[in-house]
């Protein structure tokens, strides 16, 4: 897996993340969004178009970088979260996913992580939501 | 009617699985399945052999064999380890309906395989450990099978 690192602006500054490769460790996405956060990121985009599968480590990656991201404003409560997910209105403002292939979408699903990330098909419209 | 089976064995850590999941990906391809249930099978079978790592030899030295073959028109992963008996079929699935970090833990690795392949036969061998067969239907053509 590779990850290339760019910077972007919506409304506010978004760092993206270009993965090429099946997703299979936690390890190097983890240090990677521990290394941008430390430098001042606070809005990730990850692009999943190159990304072929995703394994459960990857999945546990995401959630670390959904945690990290995550901040004490109310709206991002434990409780908001869990009505909001209920409810079907609570995405995380923070990190975003962009072109998932069917497959990485699929493990996305059936995770049940697209009930709180959104999913993105355009670059431009993705960086507009931040 | 099946084909002749494909065979590796590995050493459970994590250091090997990238070389298992190459093998697999080569022989079901050789096998005639095409990309998108070549890769069901890749993530199935990864997820099975990560728990057998981390649950079954829980950091131990161990061995995790493991077997490829068609069946007509479908595919049979057999995996073997010498781990403590455990039958991951009889599991729970997880709750998917909460986020992450308010969820139980565990489960989504075995809810993956479940999802990706179409049948999970688990059985204790004679010799003991555990024996798990993954089973995908219907992702060889007429041909081949």
């Amino acid at each position: 897996m590779e990850i290339a690192v760019t910077q972007a602006q919506g409304r506010v500054p978004v760092t993206v993340f270009r993965i090429t490769g099946p997703i299979t460790s936690n390890v190097e996405l983890e240090a990677q969004a521990q290394a941008a956060y430390d430098a001042g990121a606070r809005n990730l985009l990850l692009d999943l178009s190159e990304v072929p599968y995703i394994a459960t480590y990857g999945l546990r990656a995401l959630h670390f970088i959904y945690t990290l991201l995550r901040t004490s404003a109310p709206d991002e409560s434990d409780a908001a979260v869990r009505k909001g997910i209920g409810d079907g209105t609570f995405m995380s403002p923070h990190l975003k996913l962009l072109k998932p292939t069917p497959h990485a979408m699929e493990a996305l699903k059936v995770a049940g992580y697209d009930m709180f990330l959104e999913i993105h098909r355009d670059y431009d419209k993705a960086l507009s939501t931040f | 009617m099946s084909d002749g089976e494909h065979c590796i064995t590995i050493l459970a850590g994590p250091p090997e699985l990238e070389r298992l999941r190459g093998f697999l990906e080569a022989a079901v391809t050789q096998l005639g399945v095409a990309e998108a249930p070549a890769l069901d099978l890749v993530v199935a079978v990864n997820e099975l052999v990560t728990n057998s790592v981390v649950h079954g030899y829980r950091g131990r030295q161990g061995l995790i064999e493991l077997c490829v073959r068609g069946v007509g028109s479908s595919i049979e992963v057999r995996l073997r380890d010498e781990a403590p008996p455990f039958d991951p079929t009889t599991l729970p699935p997880p709750r998917i309906d909460l986020p992450p970090h308010l969820r139980p833990p565990g489960g989504m690795g075995l809810h993956l395989a479940r999802h990706f392949s179409d049948e999970l036969r688990y059985r204790v061998p004679p010799e003991g450990g555990n024996e798990l067969t993954v089973v995908k239907r219907g992702v060889r053509t007429a041909s081949q099978a």
